[in-house]
Parts: structure tokens; C-alpha cells; sequence
């Protein structure tokens, strides 16, 4: 993946919030420096909510994206060896079609989200 | 594991699972395939195969969970764990459960197909270990405990049953009988192997150094505490612990122990945080625990937290047919110690070591053996150098058949009958009533004689075992 990630965009408001904790620690006797802390350890607890998300959704994306792929993997293994009959090499096909569909699926439902 | 090793294959998704179903038939193994947890388990117990391998993400039960039950069904049985679900967090997990190993989808199958051999030959390994060392045990008893006698077999099977279990166990035996060897044999076996074994004698030292002996102590805690020291609690971790001489354990460090055992966590001496510890204790005793409680010596809640499993370790003269292979055992260490080929022990010399009480037990067999080997000069121990065993404690008398009695010409009528006697005793496990009926007198009788010998405190009225010799 190019760019920045989400996780590092992230990464870059909790390091800019940690500041903004350490400025508020000065201005704790203001009862508005106060309310503003508690809105910023709030805003902290959102973020790393954020991230939960975002790794989740990686291992998601990612468990959808090999389970299909080992079933292609492992039947291009069989074809590769010399046993491979007629009906292996049909029953390949099946796999492949199927697994083809389910890879296209996975991505059309990811984008779509991205779309939204 | 005869004929092809049979491998079984839990997968929930139907293409990954036929594709490798197929590629280990190819490479000459049997298999069989279950789609989900509860199916796999199932197969798992009634096919019992050599190895699995299985999905972790399925839907009900996991492969984690699977995994659980297997390692409990078939604990032996390796277990290869695919995901598609590549996080550390999940591989660090499965290999913690004990899982064999843990690959990530798309797999690479050259790399499965060598995992499987070496998963395979592992498993091979350990079951060979496993008769080997059930061979071993039919030959010469449990470990370093040599025996076939029954009263020893019933030790041995004690053991392996208390192996598999962390509860508390309590030894009791005479001097010289090998209850530490016991103890660690207990150790040796269990699954706690690979952690430590501590042995603390509690008899040997005053109550504040025994405590500080045990538990530890913070720098200060005492004049001479000048530093901080871990006690033999913290020492066994993840271990055992062995209380020798328990019995002897002042009544106030019973009291600290109990909680111990009770809480699993103990505070050093001087010390303010709580410390957890995960520890086996066994604990050991030369004396009547009952009578202990009796005197107050033992605290009674001290000993039944203790006794969960309880052993008694039979004296030498109960088992009187092991001692031609225990001293076979004994000749081939000395040999390696010494680096000398002695060959074994004579006919008249072991007929002298079989006529003997052996009061000191094994240790005191262990003792005339090392000082016969070391006097002896051609490849065979005979009689004539073994050392003079006193004739106080010789039977003189022991055949070696649990019902026959042969005294030699010229020993004095008393000894004849004090031997009579005590064997007697000895062969109804010092049960008195059962001895006195058996030769035909009166209890009475029979406490007179044990008394006139100085083998009965003149307050013991007790009918039952005693402390007779």
C-alpha cells in the first residue's frame, strides 16, 4: 500500500492529542482547561477505538482474501503434480471458477464501503 | 503407528479441505475430514490419528477450542494449525495451547508436507520413549525405585496415578526407604518435569531459620538478613516442593503453610506484597502422622490439607525378594562410580543380605553394598567381604519366603525367639492382636516381650500398627 494508512493518520492525531494533554496539565486551575482535558482524553478513546476498527478490518479483509486463495494454491499444487487425472484437472476448474467469484465478491464489498 | 499415518483434516471451507484431503493422499498418507469442531472430535477419538490439522475460524467451535479437547482426548497427537487470520496475537496463542505449529493461508504445501514429516517423526519418537520406558519399568521398577515385589508395584501404580494430578501428597515411611526418591520420582513424572524439585528438611534447623528457609526474607527483616533472599516456596515455582521430615515442622509454620497452601500466595519474612506461586508440594514423614496429631505435633488441618494422596513406602523386610535386584542395580552404579566390572553378589552373600532386617532400609543395604564392593577384590562380592552386619538387627532368620524361618546353630534361645516374634509382626504388617493370635498368646503377652526388648514405650497399649520394628 502507497501513502500514508489510515493507522498512521491515526498514529499522527494520538501524537498531536498528547501534546495538547500536556498543555492542558498547565491550564488545570482554569475550570475551561478542565472541561476541554476531559473532551480531549474522550477524543484519545475515540481514536484508539478507531484503530481497533482498523486492524480488524485489515484481518478481516485479509482472512477473506486467503481463504479463497489457499483453496486456489493448493489445487494449482495438484494440477502441478504428474497424478493429475482428467477429473482432478475439471474439478480444478470448478475451484477456480468458484474461488475467481468469491475473490471478486470480497472486493466489490470492500470498495462499495469505501464508497459510501 | 502401523501401516500409513492417518491424518485428519478439519476444515470448514469445502475446496481448501478436498484440495489438501488430496495432496496428502498423494504423498502416501490415509486421511479424514470432518467440516467443523464437534465432527472432528468425534472422528478424532474413534480413528485415533497421528496427526491433525485443522482450520483455526470455524463457525460454533474454533480451532482453538478444538485444539483444548484434543490435547485432553489424545494429548500425544500433534496438532498443525492453518488460518486465514494472520495476526500474531492468534499464532502466539495456538502455539501457547500446544498446538505443533500454526501456518498462515495461502499455505505453502511443500512447507506443510515437511512439517508433517517432522510432526510425525516427533510423535514416532515420544511413543517409542513411552514403551521404552514402560520396558524399563517392568525390568527395574519405577526409575531409581528398583523393585517387583508387590507391596513395591503398589507404590509404583501410587505414583502414576498421583503424577497426573497437582494435589498435595503425603509420604510416610521408615528411615532409609526412600521417600525423597519417591518424591521425585513423583516430580520426574509429572507435568511439572521440567520445573524445579526443592527438598527442605524441616527437622534440621530452629523455627526462624526454617521460615526464612521456606518462605524467604526482605533485607532488614532480621539482624542477619542483610540481603534479600527467595525461600524454597519461590524457589519451586512451577515446580515441586518436598517438606521432609514434616512431622518435625514447628506448629507456627504449620499454621503459615496451611494458608499457603490454601491462598497458593505467601508474604517473605519482613516483607508486604503478596507473592503467588505455582507449586506441587509433597511432604514427608518418618512417624505415625496420626500419632503426631496425637502428641500435637502436627496440626490436624496442616495434615489433611496435606494428605489429598497419601502413600506409605514399605520397609526393606516387607519386600525382602527385591533385594537381589536392587543390589544388581546397586553393583552396576558402583561399578560406574568406582569404574570397576564387578559382576554381581555370590549365592552365600546374597543369602546374608536376604536374612537381614535392614532396620536402616535401602539406605542401609546401599551402605554394606559400597563397603563390600569397595573391599572386594575379584569380580564377584562374597560373603567373606561383607561387612559385619550386628547381630542385633540380623534376623539372621529371613529366607526370603514371607512364611519360613531359619535360624542358624549355636544363636541363643532368646534371639530364636525375639526373631520368631518379630517377624512374625513383621508379616501382620505389626499388627499386634494379629500377631499374638497368630502365635497363639495373649496381647499381653506379646506388649510384655516387645517392652522387655525396648521395642514398646511403656505407655503404648495400642493394638493396632505400631512402631515396632
Amino acid at each position: 500500500m502507497n501513502g500514508p494508512t489510515v493507522i498512521d493518520a491515526t498514529q499522527e492525531v494520538m501524537s498531536r492529542l498528547e501534546r495538547v494533554e500536556r498543555t492542558l496539565e498547565r491550564l488545570s486551575e482554569v475550570p475551561e482547561g478542565a472541561t476541554l482535558a476531559a473532551d480531549v482524553i474522550a477524543l484519545r478513546e475515540a481514536v484508539q477505538r478507531l484503530q481497533r476498527i482498523e486492524r480488524d478490518e485489515r484481518h478481516r479483509f485479509g482472512h477473506d482474501l486467503r481463504v479463497p486463495l489457499n483453496a486456489i494454491a493448493g489445487w494449482i499444487h495438484l494440477l502441478r503434480s504428474d497424478a493429475a487425472a482428467s477429473s482432478t484437472v475439471a474439478q480444478a476448474v470448478d475451484v477456480f471458477d468458484r474461488n475467481a467469484r468469491t475473490l471478486t465478491r470480497v472486493i466489490e464489498t470492500y470498495t462499495a464501503e469505501v464508497d459510501r | 503407528m502401523a501401516g500409513k499415518p492417518h491424518i485428519l483434516i478439519v476444515d470448514d471451507e469445502e475446496d481448501s479441505r478436498a484440495a489438501l484431503e488430496k495432496v496428502l493422499g498423494t504423498w502416501g498418507y490415509a486421511t479424514d475430514v470432518a467440516s467443523e469442531a464437534r465432527e472432528a472430535l468425534r472422528k478424532a477419538t474413534t480413528v485415533r490419528p497421528s496427526l491433525v490439522i485443522t482450520d483455526l475460524v470455524m463457525p460454533d467451535i474454533d480451532g482453538l477450542s478444538l485444539l483444548e479437547s484434543l490435547q485432553q482426548e489424545l494429548p500425544r497427537v500433534p496438532v498443525i494449525i492453518l488460518t486465514g487470520r494472520a495476526s500474531v496475537d492468534t499464532a502466539v496463542g495456538a502455539m501457547r495451547k500446544g498446538a505443533y505449529d500454526y501456518l498462515t493461508k495461502p499455505v505453502d504445501l511443500d512447507r506443510v508436507r515437511l512439517l508433517i514429516e517432522k510432526a510425525l517423526d516427533r510423535a514416532r519418537t515420544l511413543d517409542e520413549i513411552t514403551i521404552l520406558r514402560r520396558r524399563v519399568r517392568e525390568v527395574w521398577g519405577l526409575g531409581r525405585l528398583i523393585g517387583r515385589s508387590a507391596p513395591m508395584q503398589e507404590v509404583h501404580r501410587f505414583i502414576e496415578q498421583a503424577a497426573a494430578t497437582p494435589a498435595p501428597v503425603l509420604i510416610h515411611g521408615e528411615t532409609g526407604t526412600g521417600k525423597e526418591l519417591v518424591a521425585r520420582t513423583l516430580h520426574e513424572l509429572s507435568a511439572r518435569a521440567h520445573g524445579p524439585f526443592v527438598a527442605v528438611n524441616c527437622a534440621a534447623m530452629p523455627e526462624t531459620l526454617l521460615e526464612s528457609e521456606i518462605f524467604g526474607h526482605e533485607r532488614g527483616a532480621f539482624t542477619d538478613a542483610r540481603d534479600r533472599r527467595e525461600g524454597c516456596f519461590e524457589l519451586a515455582h512451577g515446580g515441586t516442593l518436598l517438606l521432609d521430615e514434616v512431622a518435625e515442622m514447628q506448629p507456627g509454620i504449620q499454621v503459615k503453610f496451611l494458608r499457603v497452601l490454601q491462598e497458593g500466595s505467601f508474604r517473605r519474612l519482613g516483607g508486604k506484597s503478596e507473592i503467588k506461586v505455582d507449586v506441587r508440594v509433597v511432604a514427608a514423614t518418618n512417624k505415625d502422622p496420626i500419632a503426631a496429631i496425637r502428641d500435637g505435633a502436627l496440626r490436624e488441618d496442616f495434615y489433611y490439607r496435606l494428605n489429598v494422596f497419601s502413600l506409605s513406602v514399605p520397609p526393606l523386610r516387607q519386600r525382602i525378594e527385591d533385594i537381589p535386584l536392587i543390589v544388581t542395580g546397586l553393583v552396576e552404579e558402583f561399578n560406574g562410580k568406582y569404574d570397576r566390572r564387578i559382576l554381581g553378589v555370590d549365592d552365600a552373600a546374597l543369602k546374608i543380605l536376604m536374612s537381614h532386617a535392614w532396620p536402616g532400609n535401602v539406605r542401609e543395604l546401599r551402605n554394606v553394598v559400597e563397603r563390600a564392593f569397595i573391599a572386594c577384590e575379584g569380580d564377584v562380592i562374597t560373603a567373606k567381604v561383607l561387612p559385619a552386619i550386628s547381630l542385633a538387627t540380623v534376623s539372621t532368620a529371613w529366607s526370603g519366603n514371607a512364611d519360613a524361618l531359619t535360624v542358624p546353630m549355636g544363636l541363643p534361645l532368646r534371639d530364636v525367639a525375639k526373631q520368631f516374634v518379630l517377624r512374625t509382626l513383621a508379616a501382620e504388617n505389626n499388627n499386634k492382636t494379629h500377631a499374638a493370635d497368630r502365635l497363639d498368646i495373649s496381647v499381653k503377652t506379646l506388649h510384655n516381650m516387645l517392652r522387655r526388648w525396648g521395642l514398646l514405650h511403656p505407655t503404648t497399649s495400642s493394638s493396632g500398627p505400631g512402631s515396632v520394628p
